[in-house]
């Protein structure tokens, strides 16, 4: 556990103009999970490539910048997910860190995850150097280097900084094959042996739980600094003994910056939240919309994975909903939701699955959106996004619509809700409205905005 | 001491103070409510409390929980890596309730062909046994997908499982679709192929390139089928749309033969407006893929 005193911690707050005053020295970004930029949902719009470009340019003097691991991961578990998306995330990034003049990548279990052909692909001979003192790979095609030594100028002094890095065993399970991963304990200490008395600034990058970084930094008391990259998704700065054990948090949405001054024997560390006062830099915006392009040429959209709904029923899409509920349908029209896939074309993101995802009715099923052509009525985030697929409720509401000699008051009940149709829990927004990329949602006053009118079935003539 | 505002790290928190001022001496505290949903295992939260306290204007507060789970599958993702054609191999979730229901699994399906289901079946102390097969008769190729389990549990009707493997044969390329994706016009660009050979007696024997300039109305819809034709230009005729960096050794590609290659693909400056599509032959000595082709597209932009 941690000690009770290191969780009350004091960061220094970080308006962006002060950072060029640091004058140099390192630059950490944490697991990029794939985050190439903001959900234009979201409010505020933290992170991404485009920001952090515009940041590092912004810095005087010389940088080292490092990159925590994993270039994809995380939610792979969304609506929309393809595997073959991660890829190119991932090769995106990969260029991304290249462009940014990166340092070091540390390899992260997401990394792992890719496998070892994909890992060489994208960090061929010449890219940002992979960094791992504990995994081993035994492909020939990819190099891990166990450490490295860079030089930066601080303070007007040229300082030697020797990087290990680790990538915790309990993150991977069994390895995949081809890779050997060995217990930190058992890997640092003939390293840290061999660099600590070569180098100003020994650092350790941890792809670790934070705890299990706190405990190497107790452990490996050499280390300086003590960069934990994983799971942790708001930066948290400690100062443990002799050590600054820090995360800069998830998706590159914040940065830790440590200026050594060699005259006084110690640094300063500041965070730095990548935020809407960044303009994008143009160049990362290129790329980014070269990915787009790129999930639009390789057809990702059709890639989705499609299950078949349970229970025989399926997607009917709005306009099927109309005809008995003319007064809700009217009323939906006029909510953004109706629009919810317009809202994409215009930001050019209608060919990203994970976006798609949130903007029409069922993409992940077989009777699900497909396209605009094949399946208009799918479109936007429909009655069916709330309510589920509507085809058993139509048949029941079919199978009782033939003349009963009901009154209509009577035969309005009967169509009610009586089939279970149609109720609605605050749970079923989470799905679309997660932190991620609705941080503000709050049930009562998004419900207001799209509260349609109760309305009795009206019967079908 | 005045509390001016409370932020927390993630739309999951909400933290509200007991009060804005607090006394000398005095003391309030921070009341933090965290939505677990979305979350399993271990969970790191932070909340910044923002005060007027010029030598510590930000304290940081971390929450650390452990959010149970009703329903775990062991293991919680399958990593394969390469599987050997011919070989196959066989595999097993086990699902099951670490808090005591009575659990009930109703339906599993996998979103890919190539890992298939054999059986479900209930064992003893409740516990799920899903038994699955990566056939040997499997095509080659990269694998992925989901794994998604019906339970009973309220809370978790659903449970996902990822997987990813790759079948191999004597060779594997990847990527096994080559997008150049959007390029102004006037630029070359360079993609990558990382071919690697997995059965040492097979070898590269040589690669070539095919590319189809863009018609009206492919510009106009955005693409188009594989054809196997180039269509004849008109006009002057700009340079390859897609070539291969010159190889000395290699008959037209960056490689002539090895364990291991990267081929260079080259997007012509000259290339026109409008999506290009081609293809990439490779041919190798095997006999179970003496060919094997990569599409390759590229969108070219004023």
């Amino acid at each position: 556990m941690i000690p009770c005193a290191l969780l009350l911690l004091a960061l220094l707050s970080a308006p962006l103009q002060a950072q060029s005053a640091l004058g140099g020295c390192l630059l950490f970004s944490g697991e990029e999970r794939g985050y190439l930029e903001p959900c234009g949902c979201a409010k505020p719009l933290l992170g991404g490539i485009a920001k952090r470009h515009t940041f590092l340019k912004s810095l005087s003097g010389q940088w080292l910048s490092v990159s925590l691991g994993d270039l994809v991961g995380g939610d792979t578990l969304a609506a929309g997910h393809v595997r073959r998306q991660d890829e190119l995330k991932a090769e995106t990034l990969t260029q991304a860190l290249e462009i940014m003049n990166y340092s070091i990548h540390n390899l992260g279990e997401m990394d792992l995850d890719m496998g070892l052909d994909v890992l060489a692909y994208l960090f061929p001979p010449g890219s940002v150097p992979l960094l791992s003192s504990n995994v081993q790979p035994s492909s020939p095609l990819i190099e891990v280097a166990p450490y490295k030594v860079l030089e930066v100028v601080s303070g007007g002094k040229t300082l030697r900084v020797g990087f290990l890095g680790v990538l915790s065993p309990s993150l991977v399970g069994s390895p995949p094959s081809g890779v050997e991963i060995i217990p930190p304990a058992e890997a640092l200490p003939p390293l840290v042996r061999e660099l600590k008395d070569k180098v100003d600034i020994l650092v350790l990058l941890s792809h670790a739980p934070l705890e299990e970084s706190l405990g190497l930094a107790g452990n490996f008391p050499e280390f300086h600094l003590v960069a934990s990259g994983h799971g942790v998704d708001h930066p948290i700065v400690i100062k443990k003994d002799n050590t600054w054990v820090f995360t800069p948090g998830i998706k590159g949405k914040h940065l830790v910056l440590y200026h050594y001054n060699p005259d006084k024997g110690s640094g300063v560390m500041e965070t730095v939240t990548l935020d809407e006062r960044l303009e994008d830099s143009a160049l990362m915006l290129s790329l980014l919309d070269n990915y787009q392009e790129r999930l639009k040429e390789e057809r990702l959209l059709s890639r989705v994975e499609r299950f078949p709904l349970p229970g025989q029923t399926s997607y009917v899409g709005s306009r099927a909903c109309s005809p008995c509920h003319p007064a809700v349908s009217q009323h939906w029209g006029s909510t953004l939701h109706a629009t919810a896939y317009e809202t994409l074309l215009k930001a050019g993101r209608a060919s990203d699955p994970e976006c798609v995802a949130c903007h029409v009715v069922g993409l992940n099923y077989v009777s699900g959106f497909q396209s605009q052509d094949i399946s208009p009525d799918l479109t936007g985030v429909g009655c069916e996004g709330c309510h589920g697929p509507g085809s058993l409720h139509i048949a029941n509401a079919r199978s009782r619509d033939r003349p009963s000699g009901l009154s209509n008051t009577d035969r309005s009940k009967d169509l009610s809700l009586q089939d279970g149709y149609g109720k609605v829990s605050s749970e079923g927004c989470k799905g679309c409205h997660d932190p991620e990329h609705s941080p503000t949602f709050q049930f009562e006053p998004f419900w207001e905005r799209i509260r349609h009118p109760a309305e009795a079935p009206k019967t079908r003539g | 001491m005045e509390i001016r505002k409370v932020r927390t790290s993630c739309g999951c928190t909400a933290a509200e103070p007991s009060q804005k001022v607090v006394p000398p001496g005095g003391e309030a505290y921070v009341e933090v409510t965290f939505d677990s949903k979305n979350f399993v295992g271990r969970v790191t939260k932070t909340v910044m409390v923002d005060t007027n306290d010029p030598s510590e204007p930000t304290h940081t507060l971390t929450l650390e929980a452990f959010v149970l789970e009703e329903v775990v599958a062991e293991p919680s993702r399958l990593t394969l890596g390469q599987i050997r054609q011919g070989d196959g191999r066989n595999l097993k979730v086990e699902v099951k309730s670490p808090t005591g229901m009575e659990l009930k699994v109703s339906e599993a399906q996998s979103s890919s062909g190539a890992l298939e289901i054999t059986s479900i079946e209930r064992q003893a102390g409740g516990l799920y046994a899903i038994k699955l097969e990566v056939k040997k008769d499997s095509p080659a190729g990269r694998f992925g997908g989901d794994l998604v389990v019906h339970t009973n549990s309220p809370r978790q009707p659903i449970i996902t499982i990822p997987f990813s493997g790759e079948v191999v044969s004597d060779a594997s390329v990847f990527p096994t679709q080559l997008s150049f994706g959007l390029v102004r016009r006037g630029t070359e660009a360079v993609r990558q192929l990382l071919i690697t050979f997995h059965n040492p007696g097979v070898r590269l024997v040589r690669v070539e390139v095919a590319g189809i300039l863009p018609t009206e109305a492919q510009s106009a819809s955005g693409g188009n089928p594989l054809q196997t034709e180039r269509v004849q230009e008109t006009g002057p005729l700009p340079a390859e749309v897609f070539s291969l960096r010159s190889d000395p050794g290699g008959e037209g590609s960056s490689a002539s033969g090895g364990a291991n290659c990267r081929i260079d693909v080259i997007l012509s400056k000259e290339a026109p407006v409008g999506r290009s599509e081609g293809s990439l032959t490779i041919h190798t000595t095997s006999t179970s893929q003496p060919l094997i082709t990569i599409p390759i597209s590229a969108t070219i932009k004023e």
